[in-house]
C-alpha cells in the first residue's frame, strides 16, 4: 500500500515537473541575450571609470535624465583626461551653469550615429544645437577612442578631446572687436525687425480692413537683409566659407565701385557700394585654408580672387571657417557687370489686346543652339497696331555708360524696322532700326548712360504703320555692357 | 491505371447486371420460400442430431456468473443462463456463432470453433466493443463482420462538449480523420481531412450524410466578414448526434460524391416507450487568451525613432515628430505619452449559456423524440458572441407491420456578431490591437490633459483604433437552416423490403456589414477603368445573402436473407437523385453620411455595387451493394455506383456514356477473413477476435465547379459601360476526380476484449485530378479548368483501445490513435506549380507533397557592413535592380551560388502537413464520479507565421514583438535580429524560413467530470448529473503565436499559414442535467 501511495506521489510529481516547466515559448526568445542592450546608453558611460568627470556633468547639467529616456542618442564622451585638458582652456566651463549645459550639450546627438555612416564624413547636429563634423575616426578634432559601444538607446564612442563650443560665423562676425569692423558695422546696420504674424498675439481685428490687429510687442524677430539677401551665416545646419575684409581693404573696395552706385543720397550710395562688396564673401561650405584657390566662384557668380598671403586671420567657427583679410582685390568688371534682357520676358505690352499676334518661340539657330525670343506680328488672328510696344524693366542698372547691344532675329518674309526706348516710350534714345533677314548676331544699337543706380523701364517699339509685316517686332535679348575705366 | 480500371468497370457492370437479375430472382424464390417453411424443416433435423454447446457466461468486472443471459444461434436456438451463469444450447453444428445477450451488458458473439464448451465474460453496455452495431448506409451492422475502414464514435449524449460543433467534436476520436478547428470562434467548426488530401482545387471534406440524408457542406460565396466562414454543421446541434460512423475507404455507394470518405451522422431516436425528459443547463466561462508580447511605449519609442532615422529623415524631422516631445505643455504631450496594452482592450473573458431539452417517448405506433436549444456563446474578443437556437423532431412511426414511417426535423437559427479576422489589416481589431503604437491613447484627449469620451481617431500612423471598430463596427451573420427527412420503408416480407427517403434543405445565411468611418483607416475603390468607380471608402457597409435549397430522394430495394447458415447475402440496389439550387447577392455600399447610418442602402448610390451568383445541379447515382458473408467468417462486399451529373461535360473520353449523357462507373470491391472464427484458433485464449480486410475501390469527386464545363459569360465594366465577356474556357470534357483507393485493415481484440487494436494501411491515388491549368496569353484568360493532374496519399492507422482497470466501481479505459499520411503529387501540366497566399509562396511539384513553404533559407545576420560586401553577394530586389547588402542585413543562402540571390534561390523551407495526428483519450469511472480526458497531438507540421513577420517585419511603424530589441545596431554586433530598414527594400522579411516555425502541438483538448447524484426517484426527478467541464486548458507547443491550430481556409494550399484569426481559447464549464 506505502508502496502503491509512493507511486501515485512519484506520479503527481512527474505531471506537476512537466507543467511548471512548460514555460512561456516567448520568453526565453525575447530575453535580450546581449548584456550591453539591457542597459542604456547612461549606465554605459557610468561603467567606464575613465568617463566619471563627464558623467558626473551630465548629472550636473540634467542631462542624466535625458540620456534615461526612451529616445535613441549617441554620445561622444571625452575621457577624464580631455576634461582636463579643456578645462586648462577655459576654466568657466565648469564654473558657468549655461556653459557647462552648451559644453556637455556638445558632445551628445539623438539618433545614432555609427562609425560606419561617415562617408567620409557627416555633420551630426548635438543637443546644443551645434553641429559638429563626425568622420569613422574623428569627432570634430578629438579622435575617437572607443567606438560603437551600443546600448538599449544609444550609442557611445569616447574621445580623447573636449569639444568646447564654438561660436557660429554670425556670432563670430558680431564679436569682432579689432579687425574688420566696418565690415562688421554694415552687417550689423542690416539688421531689423520683423513681426511674425503665425506666432505672433492677435489683440483685436481692425474693424475697417478686418485684418488682424496683433500686439505689437509680440513675435518680433530680429532679422538681416544681408543674411537673408546672400547666405544664412547664422544657421548651424550648413558650412560656409567667409570672408571679412579689414577697414582698410573694406574702404578701398568699397570706394572702387562707389561711382557706380550713384543715389540721391550719399549714404544710399554707400550701402549699395558696401553691399556689392560683400555679398560675394559668404561662400557655401567650408573650404579649408589647405584647400583655399586663388579664385572663388561666388553664388552672385562673381570671381573672388583669394591671396592666401592676406589671411591676417582665421577662425574655425561651428558653422565653416571664416579668413580675416588684408585685401581682396576685386576685378571692377566682375563687379559691374553687363545686364542681359530676354526679349521673352516682357513685363507689359502697349495694348493688352493682342495676345494674338504675340508669340513666345524656342528655336535653334544658325549653329543649332537653341534660343528663345519674342515675335510680335499680324497675323490671321490678331491685327497689329501701329508703334506696338513691348515693355520691359531693365533692372539694377549702374550708374555708369553701357554699350547697347540686341540680338533680333527675323526669319519673317520681309524685313522691318524696330526701335529701342528707355524710361520714355518713343523718346528717341536710338533711331528705329531695320532688322534684316536671319542675323544671328548681336547689333550694336550705341551708348546709354544711366547716371542713377537704379531700374528702368525698357520700351521695345514697332514701325508706325499698320501694314501686316512691316510693323512686326522681334527680340532675342538686349545686352548692355558697361564702358569701364 | 486505364488498362487496369476499365476492365474492372466492365466487370462490374456485369456483375451488376447479373446481380439485379438474381436479386429478381430471389424476390420470387421467396415467395416460394415462404409457403415451404424451410426453417421449421432445419430445426427439427437440429434437434434430431440433438448437437450440445455448454459454457459459463460471467461479469468482466466482478467475475461473478451472470443469470438470466440470452442465448442464441441465429433461426435456430436459444437459451438462457442460470444462477450459476451456465447455459446448455442446442446448435446445429460446432462452427455455429453463438449471440449473447443481457440487459445492461453488452452483446456479444462467440464463434464455437469446434468447441462444445465455451466461457467467456461480458463487460457493461458503454464497453466499446468489437461486436457493437456500426450505423452503416444501409442500416446498423456488427462491427465484426464488417470488410471495410470504418471507426465509429459514440457520442452518450456528448452532454459535457455542448459548445463543440460536430466537426470540432471528431477532433482526435478517430484514426486518420485529422480535424484542425478554424480558429476560436464560437461555431467555427473545423476542416476535416480524412487520410490527408485528395485533391487540390476541388474538396477535401468528406461526405456528410445525417440521417441517411446528404448533408450540404458546401459554402456558397464567401463571406462579406474578413476571415470568416459560415460553418453549414454548426446547424447540428452535437447534443441531437447519437454517433458518427466513419467510412474511410470502399463508400463506392456515394459515387462522385465519396472520394474523401464518408461522415455519417446518427440522431438520437427514442428506443424506449417511457416518457423521459432530459434538461441541461450549462454555464461557462471562456479565458481570454495571453497576449502576444509587444514592445511597451518606452521601447517603441526607441524602436521607433531608429525607424524614422532609416526612413531617411533627419534628427530634426524626427524631434519636430509630436510624440517625441516632452514637453508637457507641447499640446499633445497626452495624446502621445501613454502606455496602452491595446490588446488587453480587445480580448475579454466571456460568459457561455447554454440549455437543452430533450423529451421522448410513445407507444407501440409511434415514438418521438423532441429537442430543443439554446445557447449564447460568448467569445474572447469584445462585443463578439454567438446566439443559437435549435430544434429537432424525431419520429418513428409503425402505420402498419410492413409500412414503417421515420421523420427528421431540424430547424435552426444561429445569431453571430463577429469582427473582420485574418488578413484585413485596416479593420481587424486583433491585428490593430498587435501593431498599434502603445503610447496612443484609446480616447480623445485635449492638450490640458481632459479625456473626452469618444474614440481616438485614426492615429498618426494610420492605423485605425481597434477601439472604434469593436464599438463601432457590426458584422452580423444570421443563418437558418431547416433540414426534413421522411423515410417511407414497406416490407415486402422477411428478408425484402424497400425504403425511399424524401428530403428538402433550405438554408439562408444573411451577413450585414458596418464598418465605421470613425477611427478606421479608409480604404479605395477600385478605378474608373475597372468599374467606372473611383473613390475614397470611409465607410464600408454591406449585405449578403446566400441561400441553398435541396431536394433529396434515395430509393432502393433490399434484400437479406441467410440460406442454410452459411451464406448470408444482403443486397441493395437504388438510387439517389439530388436537386440543388443556390444563389448569393451581395450588395456593397461605401460612405454613409455618418456612422449612425449602418444599413447599406444609406451608402452613397453612386458607389454602391451588387453582385452575386447562381449555381444549381442536379446528381443521379444510381448504386448497388451486395454484402456476402460465408459462415460467418468470410465476408465480401461489392459495392458500385453509376453517376450522372449536370457538373459533367459532354465530351469525356473513355467513359460510359447512355444516351449522350457521360456517366461516372465506380465499384469497389472489399473483403475480409475474421480469422479467429477458424478453427485453427480456438486454442488460441487470448485472442478474441482478429480480423483481416482488405479493399479496393473507386470512387469521384464532383465538386469541379456546377458550370466550369460550360462556356459562361460574365458582366464586365468597361469605362462605365457594362457588357458580357467570356468568363472561362469551357471545357467539355471536364470529368469527375477519379480516386482509386486500396485499403489493408487488421482488427483485434485481444484479452477477453480488453485491448482494441486497429491497423490500416492505404492507398489513395487521384487521377483525372482538377487543375487550373495555364494559358497562353493569347486565349484572354490565365488558365483553364482540366482534369490533368494526379497525387498519391499514402497511411498508416493505428487505434489502440484499453480497459486497464476493470473493476464494477472502478472502471479505467484509456485510447490512443495516430496516423501519418503522406501525399505526393504525381502529375501535373508543368511538373510545377506556384501558388501565393498572405506572401507565402505554396510550391506543388511532381515528386512532392502537394502543399509546400517555397522560400528562401537563412544563415543569420551580416554583422558588418564590411562582411556582407566581403561575401560578393548582391541581392535582387522588385523591378530587378541589385542592392549590395549592409550590415545587419539578412544572409539569405545562396542556392545556385551565382552570388545573386533571386528567385531562383528559393527552395523549400517547410511542409504545413503533420508528420502525425491523433489524440489520446481516457475515462475513468469510480462510483458515481466519472473523469474523462481527451489529448490531441499533431506532430511535425510547419506553421508559416504571418502575425509574426507582421510584427517582426522592422520595416514600418508597426509594433513590434520585444524580440526586436536585440536588432543590429553597429558594425561587429553579433546577434540574428536584422536590422530597421523602413520599407525594406532588400527584403529582409521577406517570406523566409525565419517565419517558418514548428506547429507540434499535444493539448489537453477537453477534461470533464461529472457526478451522478444519489436520487431517491421521488417527486418526479429520475435523475441528477453534474458536469464540470474544461476546455483547451492546457497547450504544449513552441510556436510563437497564440495558438498552433488554426486554418485560413479549406484549400490545401493555405493549411497551416497564421493569418491571425481569433485563437482558439481556454474554457470552463459547469453543468447539471436533470432528468424526470
Amino acid at each position: 500500500m506505502n508502496n502503491q501511495r509512493n507511486k501515485y506521489i512519484l506520479l503527481f510529481a512527474l505531471i506537476a515537473a512537466v507543467f511548471t516547466s512548460c514555460k512561456n515559448q516567448w520568453e526565453s526568445r525575447d530575453a535580450i541575450t546581449d548584456p550591453s542592450l539591457g542597459v542604456t546608453v547612461l549606465q554605459q558611460i557610468n561603467n567606464n571609470a575613465d568617463l566619471s568627470k563627464f558623467s558626473q556633468y551630465l548629472t550636473q547639467t540634467g542631462y542624466d535624465k535625458v540620456l534615461a529616456g526612451s529616445k535613441t542618442y549617441t554620445v561622444w564622451a571625452p575621457t577624464n583626461a580631455a576634461i582636463t585638458a579643456a578645462l586648462v582652456i577655459d576654466a568657466t566651463i565648469a564654473t558657468d551653469t549655461g556653459k557647462l549645459k552648451r559644453f556637455v550639450g556638445n558632445h551628445i546627438s539623438n539618433q545614432l550615429y555609427s562609425t560606419s555612416l561617415p562617408q567620409p564624413s557627416i555633420r551630426v547636429k548635438m543637443l546644443n544645437g551645434k553641429s559638429i563634423t563626425f568622420t569613422k575616426t574623428k569627432f570634430e578634432e578629438a579622435n575617437i577612442v572607443l567606438s560603437n559601444i551600443y546600448s538599449s538607446n544609444g550609442l557611445l564612442h569616447t574621445i580623447d578631446q573636449a569639444i568646447i563650443p564654438k561660436l557660429n560665423i554670425w556670432d563670430y562676425i558680431k564679436s569682432l572687436k579689432t579687425v574688420g569692423l566696418k565690415q562688421r558695422d554694415f552687417l550689423l546696420s542690416q539688421n531689423y525687425l520683423h513681426q511674425d504674424s503665425t506666432r505672433a498675439k492677435q489683440t483685436g481685428v481692425d474693424p475697417i480692413t478686418g485684418k488682424p490687429i496683433y500686439d505689437p510687442t509680440s513675435a518680433i524677430d530680429t532679422l538681416n537683409y544681408y543674411i537673408s539677401r546672400t547666405q544664412n551665416i547664422k544657421s548651424e545646419d550648413a558650412q560656409f566659407t567667409y570672408f571679412v575684409l579689414t577697414d582698410a581693404a573694406f574702404t578701398a573696395e568699397s570706394n572702387k565701385v562707389l561711382p557706380y552706385f550713384a543715389s540721391p543720397s550719399p549714404t544710399g550710395s554707400m550701402v549699395l557700394a558696401n553691399f556689392n562688396v560683400t555679398k560675394d564673401l559668404a561662400i557655401p561650405g567650408l573650404i579649408t585654408q589647405a584647400n583655399l584657390p586663388d579664385t572663388i566662384i561666388s553664388p552672385f557668380n562673381v570671381k573672388v580672387p583669394i591671396n592666401k598671403a592676406n589671411i591676417v586671420q582665421t577662425y574655425n567657427a561651428s558653422n565653416g571657417i571664416v579668413y580675416v583679410m588684408s585685401s581682396v582685390p576685386y576685378r571692377l568688371k566682375d563687379k559691374i557687370t553687363p545686364i542681359v534682357i530676354q526679349g521673352e520676358s516682357t513685363t507689359l505690352f502697349s495694348r493688352t489686346d493682342k495676345a494674338g499676334s504675340i508669340f513666345y518661340r524656342t528655336k535653334l539657330d544658325n549653329n543649332g543652339v537653341p534660343f528663345s525670343d519674342i515675335l510680335i506680328e499680324t497675323n490671321t488672328s490678331s491685327t497689329l497696331t501701329a508703334q506696338f510696344s513691348a515693355i520691359y524693366l531693365a533692372p539694377n542698372l549702374n550708374s555708369v555708360t553701357y554699350n547697347v547691344y540686341w540680338r533680333a532675329i527675323n526669319d519673317r518674309a520681309a524685313t522691318f524696322s524696330q526701335q529701342l526706348n528707355f524710361v520714355t516710350p518713343l523718346s528717341g534714345t536710338f533711331p528705329y532700326t531695320l532688322v534684316p533677314l536671319l542675323n544671328y548676331s548681336e547689333t550694336l544699337l550705341g551708348t546709354y548712360t544711366v547716371t542713377q543706380y537704379g531700374s528702368q523701364l525698357m520700351y521695345l517699339t514697332g514701325a508706325n504703320s499698320t501694314t501686316s509685316g512691316t510693323n512686326s517686332l522681334t527680340l532675342d535679348y538686349v545686352k548692355l555692357v558697361p564702358v569701364l575705366p | 491505371m486505364n488498362i487496369f480500371t476499365q476492365p474492372f468497370k466492365i466487370l462490374s457492370l456485369f456483375s451488376v447486371l447479373s446481380v439485379l437479375s438474381v436479386t429478381v430472382m430471389a424476390q420470387k424464390a421467396d415467395s416460394i420460400a415462404t409457403t415451404k417453411a424451410p426453417d421449421s424443416a432445419a430445426i427439427a433435423k437440429a434437434n434430431a442430431l440433438a448437437l450440445k454447446a455448454t459454457g459459463t457466461i460471467k461479469d468482466a468486472a466482478t467475475g461473478k456468473p451472470i443469470s438470466g443471459v440470452n442465448i442464441s444461434v441465429a433461426d435456430f436456438s436459444a437459451a438462457i443462463t442460470n444462477e450459476k451463469g451456465n447455459f446448455t444450447i442446442k446448435v446445429p453444428s460446432y462452427d455455429a456463432v453463438l449471440i449473447i445477450s443481457a440487459p445492461t451488458y453488452q452483446t456479444k458473439e462467440i464463434a464455437l470453433k469446434g468447441r462444445k464448451n465455451v466461457s467467456t465474460t461480458l463487460y457493461d453496455e458503454g464497453f466499446t466493443s468489437v461486436y457493437d452495431q456500426a450505423n452503416m448506409p444501409f442500416g446498423p451492422k456488427p462491427i465484426n463482420s464488417l470488410t471495410k475502414a470504418v471507426a465509429t464514435v459514440d457520442t452518450k449524449g456528448s452532454w459535457e462538449t455542448l459548445s463543440e460543433t460536430p466537426d470540432s467534436y471528431l477532433q482526435g476520436q478517430v484514426a486518420g480523420l485529422n480535424a484542425v478547428r478554424r480558429s476560436g470562434t464560437p461555431n467555427i467548426g473545423a476542416d476535416l481531412f480524412l487520410r490527408g488530401y485528395n485533391s487540390l482545387y476541388a474538396t477535401n471534406k468528406p461526405l456528410v450524410v445525417v440521417d441517411g440524408v446528404i448533408y450540404d457542406n458546401a459554402h456558397y460565396g464567401s463571406s462579406l466578414i474578413g476571415g470568416h466562414y459560415n460553418n453549414p454543421l454548426a446547424n447540428i446541434d452535437q447534443n441531437d448526434i447519437e454517433s458518427y460512423t466513419i467510412i474511410k475507404d470502399g463508400a463506392s455507394m456515394y459515387g462522385t460524391k465519396a472520394a474523401n470518405g464518408v461522415v455519417l451522422i446518427t440522431t438520437g431516436h427514442s428506443k424506449d416507450l417511457a416518457t423521459k425528459i432530459d434538461f441541461g443547463v450549462f454555464t461557462g466561462f471562456n479565458f481570454k487568451p495571453k497576449e502576444m508580447p509587444v514592445l511597451g511605449a518606452n521601447d517603441f519609442r526607441v524602436y521607433l525613432s531608429d525607424m524614422l532615422k532609416s526612413s531617411g529623415q533627419t534628427d530634426a524631422q524626427i524631434q519636430a515628430q509630436p510624440y517625441m516631445n516632452d514637453n508637457i505643455n507641447s499640446g499633445t504631450y497626452y495624446n502621445y505619452h501613454n502606455n496602452t496594452d491595446w490588446q488587453k482592450e480587445v480580448f475579454k473573458g466571456s460568459l457561455t449559456q447554454n440549455y437543452y431539452l430533450r423529451v421522448s417517448g410513445g407507444d407501440d405506433i409511434a415514438r418521438y423524440t423532441l429537442s430543443l436549444g439554446y445557447a449564447n456563446d460568448g467569445a474572447i474578443t469584445q462585443n463578439t458572441s454567438s446566439q443559437k437556437y435549435n430544434t429537432r423532431f424525431n419520429a418513428d412511426l409503425n402505420l402498419s407491420k410492413q409500412f414503417t414511417v421515420n421523420a427528421n426535423v431540424s430547424f435552426t437559427y444561429n445569431e453571430q456578431s463577429l469582427f473582420d479576422q485574418g488578413i484585413s489589416p485596416k479593420s481587424n481589431p486583433i491585428f490593430l490591437s498587435q501593431i498599434k503604437a502603445p503610447f496612443e491613447r484609446q480616447h480623445q484627449i485635449n492638450g490640458a490633459g481632459a479625456e473626452s469620451p469618444n474614440y481616438e481617431n485614426l492615429d498618426i500612423f494610420n492605423v485605425g483604433n481597434p477601439l472604434s471598430v469593436i464599438d463601432t463596427a457590426q458584422n452580423v451573420a444570421k443563418t437558418y437552416r431547416f433540414l426534413g427527412a421522411i423515410n417511407f420503408k414497406f416490407k415486402f416480407n422477411k428478408y425484402s423490403s424497400v425504403q425511399s427517403v424524401f428530403a428538402v434543405t433550405y438554408d439562408k445565411s444573411r451577413e450585414s456589414t458596418f464598418l465605421p468611418r470613425a477611427g478606421v483607416l479608409p480604404d479605395t475603390l477600385g478605378s474608373v477603368a475597372v468599374n467606372g468607380k473611383n473613390a475614397i471608402l470611409y465607410s464600408r457597409l454591406g449585405s449578403q445573402v446566400q441561400r441553398f435549397f435541396s431536394l433529396y430522394n434515395d430509393t432502393h430495394f433490399s434484400y437479406d436473407r441467410v440460406f442454410n447458415r452459411i451464406h448470408h447475402i444482403t443486397a441493395n440496389v437504388g438510387f439517389r437523385y439530388m436537386d440543388n439550387q443556390s444563389n448569393d447577392n451581395v450588395v456593397r455600399g461605401y460612405n454613409s453620411a455618418t456612422d449612425q447610418f449602418i444599413s447599406v442602402g444609406t451608402g452613397v448610390n453612386a458607389l454602391r455595387t451588387t453582385g452575386g451568383e447562381l449555381g444549381n445541379s442536379n446528381w443521379l447515382n444510381t448504386y448497388l451493394g451486395v454484402d456476402y458473408q460465408l459462415l460467418n467468417k468470410y465476408f465480401f462486399s461489392y459495392n458500385m455506383a453509376v453517376d450522372g451529373s449536370s457538373k459533367f461535360g459532354t465530351a469525356i473520353p473513355n467513359t460510359l456514356t447512355i444516351n449522350g449523357v457521360k456517366l461516372a462507373v465506380l465499384p469497389s470491391l472489399s473483403a475480409a477473413w475474421l480469422i479467429s472464427s477458424e478453427k485453427f484458433m480456438s486454442n488460441i485464449n487470448f485472442i478474441e477476435l482478429l480480423k483481416l480486410r482488405a479493399s479496393y475501390s473507386l470512387t469521384g469527386n464532383d465538386d469541379i465547379g456546377n458550370y466550369t464545363a460550360r462556356q459562361y459569360y460574365v458582366s464586365q465594366n468597361l469605362l462605365g459601360q457594362e457588357g458580357l465577356v467570356r468568363g472561362n474556357i469551357g471545357n467539355s470534357a471536364l470529368q469527375w476526380e477519379s480516386n482509386r483507393k486500396a485499403d489493408i485493415g487488421i482488427d483485434a481484440s485481444l484479452f477477453n476484449e480488453r485491448l482494441a487494436v486497429t491497423l490500416d494501411v492505404y492507398q489513395n491515388n487521384t487521377s483525372n485530378m482538377l487543375i487550373n491549368e495555364p494559358q497562353p496569353a493569347a486565349s484572354g484568360f490565365t488558365f483553364a479548368v482540366t482534369n490533368s493532374g494526379a497525387m498519391r496519399t499514402q497511411g498508416i492507422e493505428l487505434g489502440v483501445n484499453y480497459r486497464i482497470i476493470n473493476h464494477t466501481a472502478f472502471k479505467w479505459d484509456a485510447g490512443f490513435n495516430i496516423a501519418k499520411s503522406s501525399n505526393k503529387i504525381t502529375q501535373l501540366p508543368n511538373n510545377s506549380m506556384t501558388t501565393t497566399y498572405a506572401g507565402a509562396t505554396i510550391l506543388t511539384q511532381v515528386g512532392m507533397p502537394a502543399n509546400l513553404y517555397y522560400g528562401f533559407k537563412t544563415n543569420g545576420i551580416y554583422a558588418s557592413t564590411a562582411q556582407a560586401v566581403a561575401s560578393g553577394t548582391k541581392e535582387v530586389v522588385s523591378g530587378g535592380a541589385t542592392i549590395t547588402p549592409q550590415g545587419g542585413d539578412v544572409r539569405f543562402v545562396d542556392t545556385n551560388g551565382d552570388n545573386i540571390i533571386d528567385a531562383q534561390d528559393r527552395q523549400v523551407i517547410g511542409n504545413p502537413n503533420p508528420d502525425f495526428t491523433g489524440g489520446l483519450n481516457s475515462t475513468l469511472t469510480y462510483k458515481r464520479f466519472s473523469f474523462s480526458a481527451l489529448f490531441t497531438f499533431s506532430k511535425g507540421g510547419q506553421l508559416f507565421n504571418y502575425v509574426r513577420q507582421q510584427l517582426e517585419s522592422q520595416k514600418n511603424f508597426y509594433n513590434q514583438t520585444p524580440y526586436v530589441l536585440n536588432r543590429w545596431r553597429v558594425d561587429g554586433q553579433l546577434t540574428n535580429v536584422p536590422r530597421v530598414s523602413y520599407g525594406d527594400p532588400i527584403g529582409n522579411a521577406r517570406f523566409s524560413d525565419r517565419w517558418i516555425e514548428d506547429g507540434s502541438y499535444i493539448r489537453l483538448r477537453t477534461i470533464s467530470a461529472s457526478y451522478n447524484l444519489p436520487i431517491s426517484g421521488k417527486g418526479g426527478i429520475k435523475s441528477i448529473k453534474l458536469y464540470a467541464t474544461g476546455n483547451n486548458l492546457l497547450t504544449f507547443t513552441k510556436y510563437l503565436g497564440y495558438d498552433p491550430e488554426f486554418s485560413a481556409t479549406e484549400s490545401v494550399f493555405t493549411q497551416g499559414i497564421d493569418t491571425g484569426l481569433e485563437p482558439i481559447f481556454k474554457s470552463v464549464q459547469l453543468g447539471v442535467r436533470i432528468g424526470l
